[in-house]
């Protein structure tokens, strides 16, 4: 009896308690616009802007852009700068904003509409002391700051994650018009990188804290055995430091899409936002611009640093056909899945395999090595 | 066989008298009355033997008026030519007229009759019993005594007292009355629900009192015709709803643990926000604007396990009220609904005691006189084995979590005397919730209660008593040793009070008194829990206040039709030092910009008061003895405030006192309604609307914080509310069937346009409240087969609550993001829920020393998936919906109670 009222309550307590909703469809405001990014001042510095409209829930498209937008910004003493229009509704250009100013974000939308920002001044971010991590059983990754004159207290982080990954089975060769050739030396497809980017609003604040120290702030975990390891793992952390109400936008923002669910969670606040329209009151923005210097650290992490950190092993989706090379040529001319591989140094036979075990290109990001790298 | 007994014993106790031993002056004149006169004479002879005899002259009955002047003796005279003569006590010669017809017509009061009562049914209901002393120049007289179980010598509240053709009154929580009526002859009949009706013939010479005793209603196989029990129709109040705890009990409750709290929401008017929360709403009113007393003491947070449980014992309570629309106005400090629990005061006849053992908790109750039966105690607790339950949950976030709590009450009563009574209640709850073994959550209500209950007279008595109520909680966190904190709340409440009863005479009945509360409220702290971490200490400063109020009200029986209940209370209210407070500039939205100074006041120092009448008008009127109209006005005013930004209760809640800038929230309530009891199977029906506004119930602005903020006025935004409804009952509180029905219709509104609070909700228009449930359908029903075996059934309906919903999304911060609605403009799906059980009793032999009953039932029983809650969230970059439930399936529960 005991055990069936245990698996029963169970059930209703934690289990069963959850199961997907859809929301009924819901007429929307097609009238907001969303704007992303921060007025970053400093020398040479990438400002960078997206913008894009509201979608409604069911659209599963990644974006809808806005574009032909004029997009500039203003400092406090009249200075303009212009930020060009780049695609997809990316507006950038590498500016070199003083420190000591205000600035605000202009935009005009191709239908008229007038929008900015708030005037804020900037808020100097202070250097990341270190970025480490630990490996418990995954790789957990850490940020570390601290502002000597206590003034930052709002931070946020982004990152920019760069990884070196190898094809399972090493080529030389190429096949070009029915001819097995050697590749020229600076397009091997054995070493790719790929970048990926931080997805969740990692922000903290260290306004209870008597100094204004950053320990162990939590930036991403990687599952173990994660090919983002299999070879050299690179992290770029930027760090904005943030006013209090910059901060009150995030962790709204972070709170009202990743922290619901449980009994005692906040009800959905409204996003307060420092942009508004200045020629239509109905139109609305979702975003807030901070205007800040941003800090940067790279670290990197070599597979071999690290406790054991298995790798896939793909031989078994990646059977290799070792046969004369006339007919491994005939083979590869009949398939175009298969690609060479390499000669046998004793019997002289040409090994094939399928494309995706010997150019990275296929699934592993591109074969051009970073700058930084 | 009964009759013949005391047909015997009475024809003994007459021959007695007969048998003179010595004869006196007056047996001798009534030896010559007897030759003289077709009549026989009894008397006690030792009694009369002082009677002095003079000469007198006239008829029979002149002669023994002299004689018999100015003594206390009293003659009756039959028909069958018996007179007898008796001091004090006169006696009912005849049976009223139409004594075989159960409803008994208005007796004669003529004091002076005959003859003996060869026709007793039963005993009690046939004497008549003497009221006070004859004489006097009042044409009324006041009667008053305590009405008890006859079981256990519990006093028994809200029992209608009523004098057949006259007043009806309630006895109070002491289970005490007062009831004035013209002097003479009078049926009595007092009602309480679950007890067998009594009915007591009385001949009130003069002010006196009459104690009573009930005996537990049997209920027999055979149909009853049950006659005019208490109920709505007669009673003065409105919007008053009494569940006594036997009724509580039959409700089926989650994992078999009876529920106070949870039992209120069968009720019409009573909403939550989901199951498992804990906090209710009463005709649209915030969870922080409920009351709710236990024995005088307040409790601030009554629950257990984030509110899954009460954190009241069942077994100690004899009882509760909820008032929600007249509020006699000896209460205060909430506008939306006063809870009144009271316990049991302790059997008074012998040690007796309960233990329950049910999946979740234990409990156990002893009870019994102290010495003597004057002195009684009651003492109870629960304790929890829940650890098991979250062992079993196959969640990473349930690893290393450890629940558990009890709850203790202790009650003593002692009476010294008629007239002086003293009760004595302790209650403490714990609760501790480890997560993960590195935070732990605690919180502790610690309560006291004296209460002494003095009469001055049968018409007029005081209550003074004194009350200490404490609530503290505590989270730890230990996650990561740099900032290992500790953080505290506190909220402390001392109060004294003197209430007073007086009813001068049959219309009126004054209640009046004061009451004192002081208050200290530790707002919060936070602490580094050991010394790695670099949590700098935070400590808010103490906020201190006292409210006073005094009240007057009168019941007032204008006609025997109408009556009228004003009352008056007036509550003055000071927030005092020390403290420092910020200076804003006027009208602009506070922050930390518009600051202009900041004052610091001294300690004791008055930093703003906040004072304020509250109206308490209620009226009846009876259309005829089965049916009434009442109305009633109400106003109220708060002086606390909860501060929370979650849609449930949580133990982290905390209380603010009301400052310059957190103004008391003010209510007002109309409301009107019919009640009737059609036929004669004691079905009542009634209905009441209502209208009710509200003022500066507390908002928040978009990112409050809401913990540790000591500038908080930055952060809060003032709401007006609106509410309006009618509640349908029909209700059957008695038979082998018997439970109620209920629909309610009702909607909740808020506003936000306070110009000081910088934003807007809605545009600054009414948005229906979290707690907005326009359609609620409850039903509660009991069925007793046997004296052994009873099913209970109860279900709810109710439409889903309101929500803020996502309609839109972008992406932002490399994921997409949600876009919300308006506040609460969308819903979740409707709730519905139906739940089962059975108690099984053992045999009911007298002389079993141990008395055991079984319950078991199931919960949900339908099984449905009733969302309490609809979210979003971001997951493999995109956004998905889901909905979350509490006691989504069907749930079995099995408990098994013993009484000894």
């Amino acid at each position: 009896m005991k055990r069936l009222l245990t698996i029963l309550i169970i059930c209703a307590v934690i289990v069963n308690c959850k199961k997907p909703f859809d929301p009924p469809q819901a007429a929307l405001d097609e009238a907001v616009l969303v704007i992303e990014g921060t007025i970053a001042v400093g020398d040479k510095v990438e400002n960078i802007f997206t913008l894009s409209k509201l979608r409604t829930l069911q659209d599963n498209a990644k974006r809808t852009p806005e574009l032909k937008a004029k997009v500039s910004i203003s400092s406090a003493n009249g200075n303009s700068w212009v930020i060009s229009e780049s695609g997809k509704g990316i507006y950038k250009s590498v500016l070199s904003l003083p420190e000591n100013s205000s600035y605000k974000l202009m935009i005009q939308t191709a239908n008229g509409k007038q929008y900015e920002s708030a005037l804020e001044k900037a808020i100097i971010t202070p250097a990341i002391d270190s970025v480490t991590w630990k490996q418990p059983d995954g790789l957990d990754l850490y940020v570390h700051a601290h502002d000597q004159s206590n003034n930052t207290r709002y931070y946020r982080w982004e990152y920019i994650e760069t990884f070196e990954r190898h094809s399972w089975i090493q080529s030389e060769l190429d096949f070009v018009n029915g001819q097995v050739i050697s590749r020229p030396l600076g397009d091997q497809i054995y070493s790719c990188w790929k970048d990926d980017s931080s997805k969740s609003i990692i922000i903290n604040n260290t306004v209870s804290l008597s100094n204004d120290v950053v320990s162990y702030q939590p930036l991403t975990s990687i599952y173990r055995s994660n090919d983002k390891l299999s070879v050299r793992y690179s992290i770029l952390v930027k760090q904005i430091g943030m006013t209090k109400e910059a901060y009150n936008f995030w962790s709204i923002l972070k709170k009202n899409t990743e922290l619901t669910g449980t009994l005692f969670d906040p009800q959905p606040s409204k996003m307060p936002s420092n942009i508004r329209c200045t020629n239509d009151d109905t139109r609305k923005a979702v975003g807030y611009i901070s205007v800040a210097r941003i800090t940067e650290k790279r670290i990197f992490i070599r597979n071999s640093a690290m406790n054991v950190w298995p790798s896939q092993n793909e031989d078994d989706n990646c059977p290799v056909i070792s046969k004369r090379p006339a007919e491994s040529i005939a083979l590869l001319k009949k398939d175009t899945t298969l690609a060479p591989a390499y000669f046998e140094t004793l019997s002289g036979a040409l090994v094939i395999a399928s494309r995706y075990c010997v150019d990275c290109r296929l699934t592993k990001g591109t074969n051009t090595k970073p700058s930084f790298w | 066989m009964k009759k013949i007994i005391s047909l015997a014993s009475l024809v003994f106790l007459l021959s007695h008298c007969l048998f003179a031993q010595s004869r006196s002056p007056f047996d001798s004149l009534i030896s010559v009355l007897e030759r003289n006169h077709p009549f026989t004479f009894y008397y006690d002879k030792t009694q009369t033997a002082k009677i002095p005899v003079v000469a007198v002259d006239g008829s029979l009955d002149d002669v023994i008026k002299k004689i018999l002047e100015g003594t206390e003796f009293i003659y009756t005279k039959d028909e069958k030519g018996r007179i007898f003569i008796s001091k004090g006590i006169s006696f009912n010669t005849k049976l009223p007229k139409d004594y075989f017809i159960p409803k008994i017509s208005n007796a004669n009061t003529d004091s002076i009759f005959n003859a003996s009562q060869d026709n007793v049914v039963a005993k009690m209901e046939n004497i008549i019993y003497t009221i006070g002393v004859k004489g006097g120049t009042t044409s009324t007289a006041v009667m008053s005594g305590y009405v008890r179980d006859a079981s256990n010598g519990e006093p028994l509240s809200a029992a209608t007292v009523s004098i057949e053709g006259g007043r009806t009154v309630s006895t109070d929580g002491f289970g005490f009355y007062s009831i004035t009526a013209p002097k003479g002859r009078h049926i009595l009949k007092v009602s309480s629900i679950g007890m067998k009706e009594l009915i007591r013939q009385i001949n009130m010479l003069g002010n006196g009192r009459l104690e009573m005793e009930m005996k537990e209603e049997v209920r027999s196989l055979k149909t009853i015709v049950v006659a005019q029990k208490q109920s709505n129709v007669r009673g003065m109040q409105m919007g008053v709803e009494r569940l006594s705890i036997k009724t509580i009990k039959q409700i089926p409750a989650i994992f078999g643990e009876t529920d106070l709290m949870r039992s209120l929401l069968t009720l019409p008017g009573v909403t939550s926000v989901g199951e498992g929360t804990a906090g209710y709403n009463v005709r649209g009113g915030a969870t922080d604007q409920n009351l709710i007393l236990l024995n005088e003491m307040t409790l601030f947070n009554p629950t257990h396990l984030f509110g899954f449980f009460s954190a009241v014992d069942p077994e100690v309570v004899r009882g509760l009220e909820l008032y929600k629309s007249a509020i006699p106005e000896k209460f205060g400090g909430r506008i939306s609904s006063i809870m009144d629990v009271s316990t049991r005061d302790g059997n008074s006849k012998k040690l007796t005691g309960t233990a329950g053992l049910g999946p979740l908790t234990s409990k156990f109750t002893l009870e019994g006189p102290l010495g003597s039966e004057k002195t009684t105690f009651l003492a109870g607790g629960r304790l929890t084995y829940s650890n098991w339950l979250l062992k079993e949950i196959p969640d990473p976030a349930f690893k290393n979590s450890k629940a558990s709590f009890y709850d203790m009450m202790l009650h003593f009563s002692h009476t010294f005397s008629e007239k002086d009574r003293i009760f004595l209640s302790a209650y403490t709850s714990n609760d501790k919730f480890k997560l993960n073994a590195d935070s732990t959550y605690g919180y502790v209500n610690q309560n006291m209660s004296v209460k002494w209950k003095h009469s001055f007279s049968n018409k007029f008595y005081s209550v003074f008593s004194t009350v200490v109520n404490k609530y503290n909680y505590i989270v730890e966190g230990r996650s990561n040793p740099l900032d290992a904190f500790n953080i505290g709340f506190g909220v402390q409440q001392l109060g004294a009070k003197a209430d007073f009863k007086y009813t001068p005479d049959n219309k009126h009945d004054i209640n009046f008194g004061v009451q004192h509360l002081l208050y200290n409220l530790k707002p919060g702290e936070i602490q580094p829990l050991d010394k790695a971490s670099i949590i700098k200490p935070k400590i808010l400063e103490n906020e201190k206040a006292t409210e006073t109020s005094i009240y007057l009200g009168d019941q007032y029986g204008i006609t025997e039709k109408l009556s009228i209940q004003a009352g008056l209370r007036y509550s003055y209210y000071q927030y005092l030092g020390p403290q420092e407070i910020y200076q804003y500039k006027p009208g602009e939205p506070r922050n930390e910009t518009t600051v202009v100074d900041s004052v610091a006041y001294n300690k004791g120092q008055l930093i703003k008061p906040y004072h304020g009448p509250e109206i308490r008008i209620s009226a009846r009127y009876l259309l005829s003895s089965k049916s009434s109209l009442k109305f009633s006005y109400n106003t109220l005013r708060q002086y606390i405030h909860m501060i929370t930004n979650t849609t449930a209760i949580s133990p982290t809640d905390i209380w603010k006192l009301s400052d310059p800038f957190v103004k008391p929230q003010e209510g007002e309530q109309f409301s009107a309604g019919f009640y009737t009891q059609p036929g004669n199977k004691g079905i009542e029906l009634s209905v009441e609307a209502y209208f009710k506004r509200t003022k500066n119930y507390l908002d928040y602005k978009s990112g409050a914080q809401l913990i540790l903020n000591q500038a908080i006025e930055r952060d809060v935004i003032n709401t007006k509310g609106k509410a309006y409804g009618f509640e349908f009952l029909v209700k059957k509180p008695t038979g082998k069937l018997n439970g109620w029905l209920s629909y309610t219709f009702s909607r909740t509104f808020l506003k936000v346009d306070d110009p000081a609070s910088g934003e807007t909700i809605n545009n600054g228009g009414f948005y229906p409240a979290n707690f907005d449930k326009p359609n609620v359908v409850s039903l509660v029903s009991n069925y007793r087969f046997s004296q052994r075996f009873s099913i209970s059934l109860s279900s709810t309906y109710s439409t889903g609550r309101p929500i803020t919903m996502p309609i839109g999304t972008f992406n932002m911060g490399g994921a997409p993001r949600v876009y919300y609605s308006e506040r609460n403009a969308f819903r979740i799906p409707d709730f519905f829920r139906t739940d089962l059980s059975m108690t099984l009793d053992g045999n009911h032999k007298v002389t079993q020393k141990v008395h055991n009953s079984w319950t078991m039932g199931i919960y949900n029983l339908t099984g449905r998936d009733n969302p309490y809650s609809v979210y979003f969230i971001l997951e493999d970059g995109a956004i998905k919906g889901y909905q979350l439930s509490v006691f989504a399936t069907a749930i079995p529960f099995i408990s098994f109670n013993l009484k000894f």
